[in-house]
């Protein structure tokens, strides 16, 4: 006769308290099948009863299934090939599936498990610290991706996308951080202050303090930079380093105070840079205006905030639509 | 109107639970996901959004059982969700969705600690497959005594010592910032942490399970 095992004794053993003889009972009972699915039944209710942490279900759920339908947007394509002897529900699964799998199974594995991902949004400063003290202020529109585990015990690696200032500590045990960049460029220090813009324009680093190495993705031997230099990454991988000025410096900082300062720069490229910064689409339809140049320091948390205390200066109107700013020249 | 309201509720409950299950099914086990089930066929996203929405909480409070971590927990958690829906696995799951669902998450948190003991950023994290689901006695009281362990062990530190390990995993704080809210420097933050993962590899070292030893041939 087998003892009577109740939910009772399965709770207790749960939350660590069962004894040997218990335990015994437990696994013998677990060799009945249709007790696994029972043991989970309980495992669920028993886990609903003690939960550690209330997670935001909603939040995830629309999270995940984000990452479902965007990659499967292309799936309509390939719908319209001729195979009609599966049904289109299944079809479009699979095909969900397979293209999931190709995009996601490696990115998921490492992506999401691996790394701690720091993320601004556009018009957004974030200011925080790694583990190894050293700090991070990432600008609009960027991304850092640092390994949430192994990080501080050999080497520091973080991934940069858009525009960063970075003040490494030096460790005691003399660890190099390694900025990786999107154009596969790498920066390492050991402890610096220094700036990072990588967009898909160009890559560029610059030095305020220390000393940093740089090389860009052709692999050539690295080369060090010294305080006040700006390092650019050219298209074909070339590095041409050049010396700033105290305000260059000074320009190239401003972005940390909701600032941006102008020296002679074409209307034009104010535009890309507002783009870059609050994601705003700026239309300059006058060949004229666009290479007129604006000189000068303006705090600004947004594109039309610039834009307004600009036109001023530059006599230009300015008309938004939806998501998109248009520069008009005053007559 | 009160009497109307207690049909429907007895209705639902009826649809979910399925009290009484046909003689036919009788060496299945009792199943309350029929309701699930029933969706999927019908709708599979629908079915998807309310197998999520039942099992997403429990889930990721076993996840973190064993990562310590609120944030690896939901994403582990939401990965096994991911590669549900990816590999269709309610076309061709034998078991319930529970048990594939739990199972699932213990074997991806599994793989993070032997990951994360490891220190090894470039080994990948295996996947589930269907097959891995069909699990022994033993092994099940395996991934149960692992989670009680890691609890003994976190229960078994200095009070210092549990607040700055619970801080930094559970509260996803940096070193800095513990050391500022408990006044302490950032070394001393260090310390604490070490501390804590040297104790971590010493009582999961000596095992006489497979599934433990599979971790300590890491360590």
């Amino acid at each position: 006769m087998r003892p009577e095992l109740t939910k009772y004794i399965v709770f207790t053993y749960f939350s660590g308290d069962a004894t040997a003889m218990q335990k015994q009972m437990i696994e013998h009972w677990l060799t009945n099948v249709r007790n696994v699915e029972i043991y989970f039944e309980w495992l669920e209710e028993w886990e609903k009863m003690q939960l550690q942490f209330q997670p935001d279900t909603l939040a995830a759920l629309e999270n995940v299934t984000e990452k479902l339908f965007q990659k499967q947007e292309p799936t309509d394509v390939e719908l319209k090939s001729p195979t009609r002897r599966v049904s289109k529900k299944l079809l479009l699964l699979w095909a969900a599936a397979s293209l999931i799998m190709m995009g996601f199974a490696s990115y998921l594995g490492r992506e999401f498990v691996m790394y701690r991902t720091y993320e601004t949004s556009f018009g957004e400063l974030n200011k925080f610290y790694l583990d190894d003290s050293s700090q991070v202020v990432l600008n609009a529109n960027s991304t850092l991706k640092v390994p949430r585990w192994g990080f501080g015990k050999s080497t520091r690696h973080v991934y940069l996308e858009g525009e960063a200032e970075f003040s490494v500590q030096h460790t005691a045990d003399h660890q190099y951080f390694k900025v990786h960049t999107a154009d596969n460029s790498l920066i390492t220090v050991l402890g610096t202050e220094f700036s990072v813009y990588t967009r898909p324009k160009q890559t560029n680093v610059v030095l305020n303090k220390g000393k940093v190495e740089l090389s860009s993705y052709i692999g050539n031997n690295p080369l060090t930079m010294s305080p006040g230099d700006r390092a650019t990454v050219e298209s074909d991988g070339e590095i041409k380093i050049e010396k700033l000025s105290e305000k260059q410096l000074v320009q190239h900082a401003a972005w940390k105070e909701h600032r941006f300062i102008f020296d002679d720069t074409p209307l034009k490229e104010v535009a890309e840079r507002i783009h870059e910064v609050f994601g705003v689409v700026v239309k300059i339809n006058n060949m004229e205006l666009a290479s007129r140049t604006a000189t000068g320091s303006f705090p600004a948390k947004n594109a039309e905030e610039l834009l307004t205390s600009m036109s001023y200066m530059y006599s230009f109107e300015i008309t938004k639509t939806e998501n998109k700013i248009i520069l008009i020249p005053n007559p | 109107m009160q009497n109307k309201d207690l049909i429907e509720v007895s209705g639902e409950k009826g649809l979910i639970q399925t009290d009484t299950i046909p003689e036919a099914d009788s060496d299945k086990p009792v199943d309350k996901e029929f309701f699930i089930r029933s969706i999927f066929r019908t709708d599979v996203k629908k079915g998807y959004d309310l197998l999520f929405r039942h099992y997403y909480t429990p889930l990721c409070s076993h996840a973190v059982r064993y990562v310590y971590s609120k944030e690896v927990a939901e994403d582990i958690v939401s990965e096994v969700f991911l590669s549900f829906w990816k590999n269709a696995v309610h076309e061709h799951i034998t078991t319930s969705f529970r048990a594939y669902l739990f199972i699932s998450v213990r074997n991806k948190c599994l793989n993070y600690l032997k990951w994360e003991l490891n220190r090894e950023t470039s080994e990948e994290l295996d996947e589930v497959t269907l097959e891995s689901v069909h699990i022994q006695p033993d092994r099940l009281m395996e991934f149960d005594e692992l989670y009680m362990r890691i609890e003994r062990i976190i229960a078994g530190f200095p009070p210092q010592n549990q607040k700055v390990f619970l801080m930094s995993r559970f509260g996803g704080k940096s070193y800095q910032e513990i050391g500022e809210i408990l006044q302490i420097s950032k070394k001393a933050v260090e310390a604490h942490i070490s501390k804590a993962l040297v104790e971590f590899r010493k009582v999961l070292k000596n095992p006489n399970m497979l599934i433990i030893a599979s971790l300590s041939g890491l360590l």
